[in-house]
């Protein structure tokens, strides 16, 4: 499979980057001879200033570069489906990246609430969000959960049961976390190197 | 039987290369002791319900023996029940999702044939219950 090049506007929303940085870690996981994903960072809030989707921007071998948080999860799909769906050929999992970006990164409370309510119910006999396995489905909402901080501290009222459970379980897993993690650091040495300057 | 049970585990490719802490080890034996007659008491099937209710195995995140063995165990018995007592104002639902979860997840290998499972259709639930009050 060809490589590809991702790169992040550090300074973006994480509920921009992180389902990015999760598919890419688990797309890299599943090819063990040579890591596919080559992550660059970028100490800026847009990669491109005259496009407001370029948080974060994917570029495949011989194409151009692609921006925006659903246009990069749909073509890293369309080279790795088998890894980033529950079969290769469903569709399920597209309602729940509509889902995470249309009904969870917003700043109404009233919404948001509503929307965590949703998937609390969904969860109620499911241990993932579609089938039995990890999909982009678990990791673009809980990328952009984790984004959101009005969802975060929602979730730690405890009133959501299934979406706890869920939620804990998603981020316990190591290759789900080590990308956000080392995304975390790098935006750490960065702030530290900035506050010895001044 | 837990004995047989022990040896068991050193069968499934997943526990052998898994460490588990000391209370760790000790939850997988209480739920081993717990579930070893048959039926199940009914305090212990709430009490595993409950124990289900914010953990996705019986450890919490972590797969163990006591998840296959109490599977086993308790499949007979969930497959019995009613809707009713699966899904129902008070159904026993951690116990149905989990019991879903153990019998598929590609993790364990179990490779348990579709007769044998216990019927589960995620998309049919009797009562969504309410969000709870938080707990201060």
């Amino acid at each position: 499979m060809a490589p590809f090049n991702l790169i992040i506007a550090q300074k973006a929303s994480p509920g921009l980057i992180y389902p990015v940085l999760v598919a890419s870690s688990i797309v890299n996981a599943a090819d063990s001879i040579q890591p596919t994903a080559i992550v660059t960072y970028k100490d800026a809030d847009l990669l491109d200033k005259k496009d407001e989707a370029s948080a974060i921007g994917v570029q495949f071998d011989g194409e151009g570069m692609i921006y925006g948080l659903e246009n990069v999860l749909y073509r890293i799909l369309k080279s790795y489906s088998s890894a980033l769906r529950s079969r290769a050929e469903s569709t399920v999992e597209d309602e729940w990246i509509k889902f995470s970006t249309c009904r969870l990164s917003g700043s109404d409370f009233k919404a948001t609430s509503a929307a965590l309510e949703e998937l609390n119910d969904h969860l109620t006999l499911r241990t993932f969000l579609v089938g039995y396995t990890l999909t982009i489905a678990d990791i673009a909402v809980w990328g952009v959960l984790n984004g959101n901080g009005q969802a975060i501290s929602a979730i730690k009222r405890n009133h959501l049961p299934n979406l706890v459970r869920w939620f804990k379980y998603i981020g316990s897993m190591e290759r789900v976390t080590a990308s956000v993690d080392s995304f975390k650091a790098e935006a750490n040495t960065k702030k530290k190197a900035k506050s010895k300057e001044t | 039987t837990n004995t047989i049970v022990s040896h068991l585990s050193t069968l499934i490719p997943l526990f052998v290369k898994t460490t588990y802490t000391d209370i760790e080890s000790a939850e997988i034996h209480q739920w081993l002791t717990l579930t070893s007659t048959t039926p199940i008491p009914e305090e212990t099937i709430a009490r595993l319900n409950g124990n289900l209710k914010f953990r996705t195995t019986i450890l919490g995140e972590k797969l163990s023996i006591a998840d296959v063995a109490v599977y086993a165990r308790v499949k007979g018995q969930v497959a019995s029940w009613s809707d009713e007592q699966k899904t129902g104002e008070k159904g026993y639902r951690h116990i149905v999702r989990w019991v879903d979860f153990i019998q598929n997840t590609p993790d364990l290998g179990l490779q348990i044939p579709t007769e044998e499972k216990v019927a589960v259709d995620p998309s049919k639930v009797l009562v969504y219950l309410e969000p709870e009050e938080p707990v201060k």
